[in-house]
């Protein structure tokens, strides 16, 4: 089930909240793992099965890690370890990578092995990472092993980010596992993160993602310069909004429940660097991979060499994360190229740049990557960034104009909505404004409005996709 | 205090919102969309696993929410403050004109179209080469009323498309009546909620055709037209939801002549006049020309002048064939998407002496049952 529809908003929700808030306070992990079951079971019942057997092998692979610690027989507590990190993988790799494995193996040694042909188990690269997070941390004794099965079930399935996100790790939710409170204060804040979730989904990246189907529909190879640029930078609002909008959504029900889940994205369109854009875009993936790959394999601590290494080990793997196609491993190269430039040749000349140039440097690279994200084919993904870069198919046509001139309205809603400009200025008027209790009215107000409009969107099942099923 | 209240306050909507839709009676169509509305589906282990109940619940989940006409056209509304010209699958033209956003014309099934005609008519000629064909190709709506489209908006280039169906075509007189309909495009030639042509446009195409033909003169005035329905909403206005619209009207022409035609379908079953006033009551008002869509219909007139004509069609012939019946002895009427027996057994066995494929140009070029012609 997604959030972004009417069986989750006016089915799903207001009968979980009522069994939740009713449920007695030491059956609610309970209740939330149920729940969580039913929420994951809708569409694609069969596929619950790994998720429930990953429960059970991370709980038991967690208990023994423990007891091998607390024994003192740190080489049998490594094993089990292994043991999760091994299973956990072998799930990811074969429902995940194995077609992928088996065309690459089958192009590159000219065989013929016929393909598994599975369909993706839905959120599998999210719970398997916070699984990972929970043995692994509790290995590193940074974390406490949990002794309830229903708890650390209720942590792998909860439903607010079993699909899109974040990437909670465990020892971020641990206290609030047990021992939660929830509030009124965290109700209606999270209440209002779910809201303006819904919206950028549904008003924002959905509307937004027409402008980018229409170009791609086109194709690369006929559009002009205005177009092409037209579509990745609809391209890119629409994957902002939408994942950032997802995060929100999870953030905000996690409130109502009691979790504090930590930031997922951060205005990543206002960044300064390529190095600034990843500290602030899809930020529990890039700790995750800072946490449990790049500071095991040393960090930057052991030489420029290493290092070096250590940064293409990390992307490589956070692009072959984002899907089992090479454009992905070749984009998430692309940002450890990057990252390693900055790193050791530009960030000082960078900082010296006006700041509208530093701006201008990262989003044009951050446009060309998602040029080289949104197509399968990386060849494809050439032709368009070439696209946006000469004129052999003209500046602009009457399409282009069309294109702009009926999506303005809503570019320049985008850009401003992008940057932390709204944000700012309410908390000034917030703070300069002595009547608080009217300008809590007018968000109930404005509120309502976000949520009115967005269930008009649904209802009328307009262009609304899920763009996570490869994730 | 004011955390309780909004935390109350979005608790209340969601609650009421949710009881709302739950007693709120279930209905099978809505009248204003012209659509039929998904039903609660069937819950059992199976349509579970299998997904089918919970994709046919998402569905049932928006279409049986209650009022909501009123938010689809919300949701219109919105996108017109937006000043969007569409919604991906229509523009939003001046004065109501509601247009279809063009399709890419897919090459290959273009060429497989052009392929089968060829086919059917070289096949055609092999056994007799005394037959005459020629096609009718009504323009897209777009085409013709380009200045009610939202500017600049993108089309496609249906002139360049009926030279290229003119060009693959060997051995048939093709007639394109972009000209003609744009010499005349302040007539109402076509719904402004609808696709098709109005019976106004159908008589101009006649009337060019009675010419090309040197067929015998009947002049307009000769025919009683009768404003039939005033309220005809068309499959554009329902791909467009809710768009401040104003309805359509369709009329009937009928010839005050004393000609009679007796109407058979692919039964033998007698079929009353070429206007069905039924349809005009139910969802599709269109269908109120020759009782919509049938695989094949016989037209016999009382003129005996021995002369037969097939009509392959698509939907837009409906408005036509009650004035091009009046010159013949025979008018047989297949429609491909329907008729799937064997075309040149259908010309031998009826003794057709002329062939008029009478189709848009664009189904003529990409609708999939062209390919029933050449078997």
């Amino acid at each position: 089930m997604v959030f972004s529809s009417i069986t989750f908003l006016f089915y799903f929700f207001p009968v979980v909240i009522i069994l939740y808030f009713s449920t007695p306070k030491k059956f609610r992990n309970l209740t939330l793992f149920l729940v969580s079951l039913i929420f994951y079971s809708w569409g694609e019942p069969t596929y619950i099965w790994i998720m429930l057997f990953s429960v059970i092998v991370d709980f038991t692979c967690g208990k023994n890690i423990d007891k091998n610690i607390k024994l003192d027989n740190m080489s049998k507590s490594k094993l089990w370890l292994i043991l999760s990190i091994v299973i956990n993988l072998s799930l990811l790799g074969f429902f995940k990578y194995g077609d992928f494995l088996i065309t690459s193996i089958n192009s590159a040694a000219n065989v013929n092995i016929p393909l598994l042909e599975l369909a993706l188990p839905i959120g599998i690269s999210f719970y398997t990472f916070q699984t990972m997070s929970y043995t692994i941390d509790v290995y590193r004794r940074k974390a406490t092993m949990q002794k309830d099965i229903i708890a650390f079930g209720a942590y792998v399935t909860l439903f607010p980010q079993l699909i899109a996100g974040p990437i909670v790790r465990y020892k971020t939710i641990a206290s609030e596992l047990l021992n939660r409170k929830e509030s009124y204060s965290m109700i209606s804040e999270g209440i209002k993160r779910f809201i303006i979730g819904l919206g950028k989904k549904v008003l924002l990246a959905n509307n937004i993602g027409l402008l980018w189907e229409t170009v791609s529909k086109i194709g690369p190879s006929a559009i002009p310069l205005l177009t092409a640029w037209l579509g990745i930078i609809a391209f890119a609002f629409q994957i902002y909004f939408d994942f950032s909008g997802y995060s929100d959504m999870a953030i905000g029900l996690g409130k109502i429940f009691g979790f504090n889940f930590l930031e997922n994205f951060n205005y990543p369109y206002m960044a300064k660097s390529i190095t600034d854009f990843w500290r602030r875009w899809h930020i529990s993936l890039g700790t995750w991979f800072k946490e449990y790959v790049y500071f095991p394999l040393g960090g930057n601590r052991q030489g420029l060499i290493k290092q070096a290494r250590n940064i293409f080990v990390v992307w490589f793997l956070t692009g072959l994360w984002h899907g089992a196609s090479w454009n992905f491993v070749i984009w998430g190269m692309y940002f450890g190229v990057l990252l390693l430039i900055e790193k050791l040749l530009i960030s000082k000349l960078l900082i010296q740049m006006p700041k509208i140039l530093q701006s201008a440097y990262t989003l044009i690279l951050v446009f060309i990557s998602w040029a080289i994200f949104a197509f399968d084919s990386f060849h494809q993904g050439i032709i368009y960034i070439k696209a946006m870069f000469n004129t052999t198919n003209g500046l602009y046509n009457s399409t282009s104009v069309y294109l702009f001139s009926t999506n303005l309205v809503l570019l320049i809603i985008l850009t401003f909505a992008s940057t932390d400009y709204p944000k700012t200025i309410w908390q000034k008027l917030l703070s300069s404004y002595k009547n608080s209790a009217l300008m809590w009215r007018a968000e109930n107000v404005y509120l309502v409005l976000i949520l009115i409009v967005s269930v008009s969107y649904l209802v009328d099942q307009s262009y609304n996709p899920f763009l996570y099923f490869r994730f | 205090m004011k955390e309780k209240t909004r935390s109350l306050l979005f608790g209340f909507i969601l609650v009421a919102a949710s009881i709302v839709n739950i007693i709120h009676p279930i209905r099978s169509y809505s009248e204003q969309e012209n659509k039929y509305l998904q039903k609660f589906p069937d819950l059992s282990l199976n349509t579970f696993i299998s997904g089918k109940f919970s994709t046919d619940f998402e569905k049932y989940s928006t279409d049986q929410f209650a009022f909501r006409e009123n938010w689809v056209s919300l949701k219109t509304f919105s996108d017109l403050t937006l000043q969007k010209k569409d919604n991906s699958r229509i523009y939003f033209g001046k004065e109501g004109y509601l247009f279809e956003v063009p399709k890419v014309i897919d090459q290959k099934q273009f060429d497989r179209n052009m392929q089968a005609i060829n086919s059917f008519i070289e096949n055609t000629t092999n056994f007799n080469t005394n037959i005459k064909f020629s096609a009718l190709l009504v323009p897209n709506k777009v085409t013709v009323l380009d200045d009610y489209l939202p500017k600049h908006a993108p089309t496609l280039d249906e002139i360049a498309l009926i030279e290229r169906i003119a060009d693959s075509l060997n051995g048939i007189n093709i007639h394109s009546l972009v000209n003609l309909f744009k010499e005349n495009s302040d007539k109402n030639i076509y719904y402004k909620t609808d696709h098709h042509w109005s019976s106004e446009g159908a008589f101009l195409a006649y009337e060019y055709y009675r010419k090309e033909n040197n067929l015998e003169s009947i002049l307009k005035e000769s025919f009683e037209i009768k404003l039939e329905s005033e309220d005809f909403l068309g499959t554009l206005y329902r791909k467009a939801n809710f768009y401040p619209y104003s309805a359509d009207s369709i009329y009937s022409y009928n010839h005050k002549n004393h000609l009679t035609f007796s109407i058979k379908d692919f039964e033998g079953k007698d079929i009353e006049g070429f206007y069905d006033a039924s349809k005009l009551i139910g969802l599709d008002k269109y269908s109120f020309f020759l009782g919509g869509d049938k695989p094949l219909l016989r037209v016999e007139s009382s003129l005996k002048n021995d002369k037969t004509l097939l009509i392959i069609k698509d939907s837009y012939a409906n408005s036509f064939i009650p004035f091009i019946s009046m010159h013949y002895e025979r008018v047989i009427i297949v429609d491909p998407r329907y008729f799937h027996r064997g075309y040149e057994q259908l010309v031998i066995d009826e003794d057709v002496n002329e062939i008029l494929l009478l189709f848009n140009s664009e189904n003529l070029a990409q609708q999939k049952s062209i390919f029933n012609l050449s078997n």
